[in-house]
């Protein structure tokens, strides 16, 4: 219903009226109940829009690999990395996103990554299983392995699960691969079970703020393991699956015999999160319940 | 650090400048999409794309704030992603509450939550109901927060075309919105 001054509703609710004009706008509101009731309704309508909840990006937002804004002579898909381990692996989308965070540190190139904690084996990168087997309940893509998870809100990695283990590397001793199970009581799971895995390396990265005003608090940058079981021999029971959230669900390998120790296995590609980093990896022992 | 100064790192190849300036918008730039194309998929797409079409384009903003720039960038991915999902827009609140950071307030009984989640509900699909071009101006202003002048850069118009179109889509939603019980119920009882 058009009224006296609802072309004036906007400007009014924002107070861009001019002071001749807003009191013009008020005098007739007094007079007018047509327009009084409907400027009303019209303010609690947008009161109520003002009001909607914020919302939180749910997802890692990937940056390429290639520096910001660099000269390109062919589409931007073409330039982003695939993992050298991902060989034997179904690449499904043939682009994967790297991201090689700067820090202004030099590391030193070497091959071997350093376990401090936990299982002390260093394994090979993570191919496909040998022969079908087990079932993941997560639908994660297998090639985003090493994918930067830009934001996360404190300077150390997520630990304090009641089974984890925590693998560091000399050459930069300042990040972490946390690899846990988040929610299990035990060690000693069922075949076919599903289970919440966090595996994610992280990275402390410096908070950046004004010169001269107080600096930021220093964040940690994630970057997303990807994770397989293997074997009592050391054979893969599961093709990679990357741990693209924080914590992912998978599933432990079906068919397995009560008893068997096999591993959980997270690794993180070479090249992550520096050209020259050597692959990282951690692992849990699993028992196979009955 | 200012925006304009992550920038000019960024430009530079600074790659967690870059990243700096994900952290600081991408969570108003999901609000906006999400407010915007009513999926929540559909808005992290948006979002995604924005910061990838920012990345590589970098160099090329001139004359406007980043805010302002990266908006632009935001709602031509979301014209883009529109055209080119076959998703419908979801009206499950439990779709968009995973990603909310401003629930209904915990100490609310449950009739005044019920009633609280009934007004979001409402207020979404008032705006989902209005033609996109009117829709666009009242998420920036009443949802985003933006200033005209703002508006006018991310949406490449005049400041009057954008009170215009802002004092056209705020008429639309409110008529949506007269009906709406959820609404002036709670209005009524305060």
């Amino acid at each position: 219903m058009a009224t006296h001054v609802s072309s004036q509703f906007s400007d009014a609710y924002d107070n861009t009226l001019s002071a001749s004009e807003r009191r013009r706008f008020e005098a007739h509101c007094e007079t007018c109940a047509a327009c009084a009731e409907q400027f009303a309704n019209y303010n609690a309508s947008l009161n109520a829009v003002h009001a909607l909840p914020k919302a939180r990006m749910p997802r890692r937002v990937h940056i390429p690999a290639t520096a910001p804004g660099h000269a390109q002579s062919s589409p931007w898909w073409q330039r982003l990395v695939a993992p050298r381990w991902a060989t034997g692996v179904a690449v499904v989308a043939a682009v994967v996103l790297v991201v090689v965070a700067q820090r202004g540190q030099t590391v030193p190139s070497q091959n071997n990554a350093v376990s401090s904690g936990g299982n002390p084996k260093v394994q090979a990168p993570l191919g496909a299983a040998a022969s079908p087997g087990g079932e993941k309940a997560s639908t994660a893509d297998t090639t985003s392995c090493g994918l930067l998870l830009v934001e996360m809100p404190t300077a150390t990695p997520a630990q304090g699960f009641a089974h984890q283990t925590v693998v560091t590397d000399p050459t930069r001793p300042q990040q972490q691969l946390v690899l846990a199970l988040a929610d299990a009581t035990s060690t000693t799971l069922s075949p076919g079970e599903a289970v919440n895995v966090y595996a994610v390396l992280s990275a402390p990265l410096a908070g950046v703020s004004r010169p001269g005003s107080a600096p930021l608090p220093a964040v940690a940058v994630h970057y997303s393991a990807c994770v397989a079981w293997m074997g009592p021999t050391g054979s893969a029971l599961t093709s990679p699956v990357s741990a693209s959230h924080d914590v992912e669900s998978i599933r432990v390998p079906a068919g397995i015999a009560s008893g068997t120790k096999v591993t959980l296995v997270a690794q993180i590609p070479a090249d992550v999160p520096q050209a020259g980093n050597a692959a990282i990896t951690a692992a849990l022992d699993i028992t196979i319940a009955k | 650090m200012d925006d304009e100064a992550l920038l000019d790192r960024a430009r530079h190849g600074d790659r967690d400048a870059f990243s700096t300036l994900v952290i600081r918008y991408q969570d108003e730039l999901y609000t906006m999409a999400l407010r915007l194309l009513g999926s929540p998929a559909d808005a992290a797409d948006v979002v995604q794309e924005t910061f990838l079409r920012a990345y590589v384009n970098v160099q090329k903003l001139r004359g406007v704030t980043v805010r302002a720039w990266l908006y632009r960038v935001a709602i031509n991915a979301a014209h883009d992603v529109r055209r080119r999902t076959t998703r419908h827009p979801t009206m499950a609140l439990e779709d968009e509450e995973t990603g909310v950071i401003n629930l209904p307030d915990a100490e609310l009984g449950p009739e005044a939550t019920t009633l609280a989640r009934e007004q979001v509900a409402a207020v979404r699909s008032a705006l989902l109901a209005i033609p996109e071009e009117f829709r666009v101006a009242v998420v920036l202003r009443d949802v985003n927060d933006l200033s005209y002048e703002e508006m006018a850069h991310a949406l490449g118009i005049p400041v009057g075309t954008v009170k215009s179109r802002l004092s056209r889509g705020r008429a639309l939603a409110a008529e949506h919105l007269r009906t709406s019980s959820a609404l002036f119920a709670a209005e009524g009882e305060s």
